[in-house]
């Protein structure tokens, strides 16, 4: 547990805005190098580590998890010292007004999003649709000084780091899905390396949140025979979808049956989790699964995927909260599925 | 035993769950195909040797996956609330009997009664979320006894003939395809020919996808149903196709634009053999021919379709004598080609 | 600058882009090792570069926005459907030119208010008699496109259906003729079907599976009435994508087209487009990915019948592309 709240304080701190994850690769490569015998990078983002077994003709199981988070991109730079972004995957802009962010121009510099002051505000504006193009981001410098530091195409991120709440539950930005690296990292630490016979490639792909870009090519490159998207997925809550009733963070990470996936290598999974001993939670999830795995099942001549979820509340906000303790049950469920495929299971 | 048609459409395959389809399909065509392989994600895919070796590779494709539904989620009081999978109009739903999960458990997809509805919701069809399958359950405990999240389901089987020549079962979409495919399997070829049967078609396309990359092939014709609006009140402009009228092609949909060379000279054969063809005129829906077009081997692609009214529903309706004139123009492709 | 009516006169509605393909292949004959066409109609031109150990895309599509015959109603008019982003309004009225010459008016059901003008409630009207008069000219699945006519404006500007995507054709054949070596392998493709969804780069891009990927298209433009709050203007140079709403650009491609312009004094802005996506989507997503930018035609009206250009964009847009097929990344 402490070893997966370490991790994720380590890897939510790493800027990887949509489509600027290049910027996090070298932390990626301090944070978990060293575990993997070889590891190459592409274009799309992704970040691509992999653990061999030492045996010939060795199956290959792809584990995916995206590194890249939702976040903003400049588009203009005012002469009075303020910016205008747009959004690089699904901001959620009520959440905004006043909030921190990280810019990163030829440094990294703070800004505050505006709130614009109820006396500006004309009679029933607050009920109104907030717009990223009616908000800006405050930086406290003076243009000049602004335009020598920030060009439009400069990425920006919600500031607001790592922190433990009760009962082993933990708070941070981009949770998504920064905590599902944590969990891979962890199950390949978990593993035992003398009962595999399976290649591991962890793809910590890009561009998750703007379509799936970096998981997509990333497992063409690799031509796997098994995928385990892992990523976060909504949860019970106040006002929520009664499907999700039943799925609550502390009960285990979630595994999905989808129409758009592989189902026997789910049930493999499920099967799995259940003669190990190790809790999980089940899903139905009728149609795509909004993962990674939509994408890698339907690489080169397909490949069976599924779908590992932690549970999250306040997705794509700078409070994503999650379990802990599901973070390690499911690198668990992980470490063991990796152990038996290509033996106990070879379909 | 019932007649492959028959057996086909009453199968149990909703995306992702088409093995007892693809079983189907397997003991039909072994006496015939001249090999046959699963991959990895479940697409079957055939090869009859013919009479001749072809220049390039002609592949007919046809889905074995249907709509249906996935359960999500299990209440207090044992009821089961659900996803679609594939597109269903939700106003074909509620009523509907079904079956369920691997141990095809019947049940029916129900809402409120007409009794218990406000004024404001009476005769509006309600959304997915309030409708629920019902098992004959006592308890959120009885039902997970016997179903689980993710668990499938699809309308109940009701294959039957009635009125003239027609042909009333779920499923038709695409069951109709995967029997061309078998019986094109069953006839004396002229040249070699291939031949897919894919997987979660309904789900975007899915199967089709694999099947183009390890295929390769030069020329692909997709075998599908396709929605007919001619039904009674319908303005001629919106009928988009007529059941009896034969072969339904199109000229664009809303995943393919199809070559015109490609689609004169399926007009062509078709004039010139009397085969009775007429040309779709709506601009919507899609199928696997787009999958096709635009792989990693960019191919020539063309559908051909059976007119279906009801398509996507419990009783979906097709007329057997534009079976015939499908049938007449596949096998002059297998002679010809599309391109 | 090659001769701008040449392009932007042939009928090119999706699918139907051979009569453009021709041309094209003809003034690329210079430029290229070898020039084929692909199943879906993708012109590919192949030259060789002074390093093979890569290989770049440079894409421009052929296709133009238009329509299709749906139906004939017995009166003799004949109801169409759209292929690709028609603007209802923007047609309305106005003449269009059937693919076998046949030509028309699109006229609208009457008593309609402008908010409920829509492509299903628009006829063309070529003077048929009757259902079967009107048969004999034209046939359900026919594709005709708005008639088009060039108008020029001061200040070297111009006016016209369809600069989109046919400049963007434009500005790449003058790019490859200006460019005086090829640094690595380069595709020269100008692709079809990117009004419907970017199908035919798709395509392409898949069997070519390029390292480094550049796309050449138009983008609005923001210093038009009532824009959005933007950046790019009409003559202001050639705009480099940073991001639209199918593709955030690798940052390699963008940073080396900046250096590019900056080291070779050639007028530039940035690209922010918030509606509309590009065939750069399709590259970097092609196989194993590549880095894949667009340098963009900044454009007026975008999908009317009067777009407009300004003829110095077109200059700076075709001299940063030499500069990349000259120099790489």
């Amino acid at each position: 547990m402490e070893r997966v709240f370490e991790l994720a304080g380590l890897l939510t701190a790493l800027p990887s805005v949509s489509g600027y994850e290049e910027a996090a690769f070298k932390g990626l490569e301090e944070i978990c190098g060293d575990m993997f015998d070889e590891a190459f990078t592409n274009p799309a983002g992704s970040f691509v580590g992999i653990v061999r077994c030492g045996k010939p003709d060795a199956k290959a199981l792809i584990l995916d998890a995206h590194l890249d988070e939702i976040g903003f991109i400049v588009s203009q730079v005012h002469d009075d010292g303020f910016l205008s972004v747009v959004n690089a995957g699904g901001v959620d802009t009520r959440v905004l007004p006043a909030s921190e962010v990280t810019i990163y121009g030829k440094k990294a510099i703070r800004g505050i999003f505006t709130s614009k002051p109820p006396h500006l505000q004309s009679p029933g504006e607050a009920d109104k649709k907030l717009e990223l193009k009616d908000i800006y981001i405050d930086t406290g410098m003076s243009g000049d000084e602004l335009k020598k530091l920030v060009r439009i195409g400069d990425f920006a991120e919600i500031h607001s780091p790592l922190m433990r709440l009760k009962n082993n539950f933990a708070v941070s930005k981009s949770m998504d899905d920064k905590i599902c690296i944590a969990q891979i990292i962890r199950a390949i630490e978990l593993i035992d390396r003398d009962r595999l016979n399976i290649d591991i490639y962890c793809i910590f792909s890009g561009g998750e949140e703007i379509g799936g870009k970096g998981a997509a090519t990333a497992a063409f490159a690799i031509d796997a025979d098994w995928a385990v998207a892992l990523d976060v997925c909504n949860c019970r809550m106040p006002e929520g979808r009664n499907y999700l009733e039943n799925i609550k963070p502390g009960d285990g990470s979630v595994i999905s049956y989808s129409s758009t996936t592989g189902r026997a290598v789910t049930t493999s999974l499920l099967s799995c989790a259940e003669d190990s001993g190790i809790k999980f939670q089940l899903r139905g999830e009728p149609g795509r699964t909004g993962t990674n795995a939509h994408y890698i099942q339907i690489s080169r001549a397909g490949i069976p995927c599924t779908n590992l979820s932690v549970p999250l509340r306040y997705m794509h906000t700078g409070v994503e909260v999650i379990s802990l303790e599901d973070v390690k049950t499911g690198a668990e469920i992980i470490a063991r599925f990796a152990e038996k495929l290509g033996g106990d299971i070879n379909g | 035993m019932a007649d492959l048609f028959e057996r086909l459409c009453s199968a149990f395959g909703p995306s992702s769950c088409e093995d007892e389809v693809r079983n189907i399909i397997i003991d039909e065509i072994k006496p015939y195909a001249t090999s046959y392989r699963t991959d990895k994600v479940g697409n079957l895919i055939a090869f009859k040797k013919g009479k001749k070796p072809r220049d390039g590779k002609l592949l007919f494709s046809a889905h074995m996956d249907e709509v249906g539904f996935m359960a999500r989620h299990i209440d207090e009081d044992g009821f089961i609330y659900f996803g679609t999978v594939g597109g269903i109009d939700r106003r074909v739903m509620s009523g509907r009997r079904i079956v369920l999960g691997e141990n095809r458990i019947p049940a029916v997809i129900a809402g409120k009664a007409i009794h218990l509805q406000k004024p404001e919701e009476k005769g509006v069809v309600p959304t997915v979320d309030k409708l629920f399958i019902d098992i004959g359950s006592v308890s959120r405990e009885d039902t997970l006894k016997y179903v689980k999240a993710g668990d499938l389901a699809v309308f109940e089987p009701n294959f039957e003939r009635f009125g003239d020549n027609k042909i009333k079962s779920k499923a038709i979409d695409d069951r109709f395809g995967c029997f061309m495919l078998c019986e094109l399997i069953k006839e004396d070829l002229e040249y070699d020919t291939y031949f897919a049967f894919v997987i979660q078609e309904e789900e975007g396309c899915r199967g089709a996808a694999g099947v183009a990359y390890s295929e390769k092939a030069d020329q692909v014709v997709v075998v599908e149903a396709t929605t007919a609006g001619d039904i009674h009140g319908a303005p001629e402009s919106g009928k988009a196709c007529i059941l009896g009228e034969g072969a339904v092609i199109s000229f664009m949909d809303g995943g393919t634009v199809y070559s015109p060379d490609v689609l004169q000279k399926l007009i062509g054969i078709c004039e010139e053999n009397k085969i009775k063809y007429q040309i779709k005129n709506l601009v919507a829906g899609g199928n696997d021919a787009q999958a096709y077009q635009r792989s990693y081997f960019p191919t020539k692609v063309v559908a051909i379709s059976a007119p279906v009214r009801y398509i996507h529903s419990a009783s979906s309706v097709a007329d057997e004598r534009d079976f015939d004139e499908i049938k007449k123009l596949l096998i002059k492709i297998t002679e010809q080609g599309i391109a | 600058m090659t001769d701008i009516k040449k392009y932007i006169t042939p009928f090119s509605v999706t699918g139907n882009e051979e009569k453009l393909a021709a041309i094209i292949a003809e003034d690329m004959k210079p430029c290229a090792d070898s020039i084929t066409a692909d199943p879906m109609g993708n012109l590919i031109c192949f030259k060789k570069g002074e390093d093979s150990s890569k290989r770049t895309m440079l894409a421009a599509h052929m296709d133009e926005i238009g329509f299709v015959v749906t139906f004939v109603e017995n009166s003799g008019l004949i109801r169409v459907a759209n292929v690709g982003g028609i603007r209802p309004v923007s047609s309305a009225f106005g003449e269009v030119v059937f693919k076998n010459g046949v030509k028309g008016v699109i006229v609208l059901e009457d008593n309609l208010q402008l908010a409920d003008i829509s492509i299903k409630k628009m006829l063309v009207d070529i003077g048929a008699k009757d259902k079967k008069d009107a048969l004999k000219k034209v046939k359900i699945g026919d594709y005709l496109s708005l008639s088009q006519r060039v108008t020029r404006l001061a200040n070297k500007r111009y006016a016209a259906k369809a600069f989109d995507d046919r400049i963007g054709c434009a500005v790449l054949v003058e790019a490859a003729k200006l460019a005086t070596k090829v640094r690595y392998d380069t595709y020269y493709v100008f692709t079809v079907q990117e009004e419907v969804g970017c199908r035919g780069s798709k395509a392409a891009a898949n069997v070519i599976l390029p390292d480094y990927s550049v796309a050449c298209d138009v983008t609005p433009t923001y210093d038009t009435a009532g824009a959005q709050p933007g950046e790019v203007k009409l003559g202001a140079g050639a705009a480099i994508k940073i991001k639209d709403t199918s593709v955030i650009c690798s940052k390699t491609i963008v940073d080396r087209l900046t250096a590019l312009a900056e080291d070779k004094k050639i007028k530039y802005q940035y690209e922010i487009l918030t509606a509309g996506g590009t065939d750069a989507s399709s590259m970097q997503t092609a196989g194993a990915g590549s880095y894949a930018g667009c340098i963009s035609v900044p454009c007026r009206y975008v999908h009317s019948p009067v777009e407009i250009i300004d003829a110095k964009d077109l200059e700076n847009c075709a001299k940063l592309f030499a500069a990349f097929i000259e120099e790489g990344v």
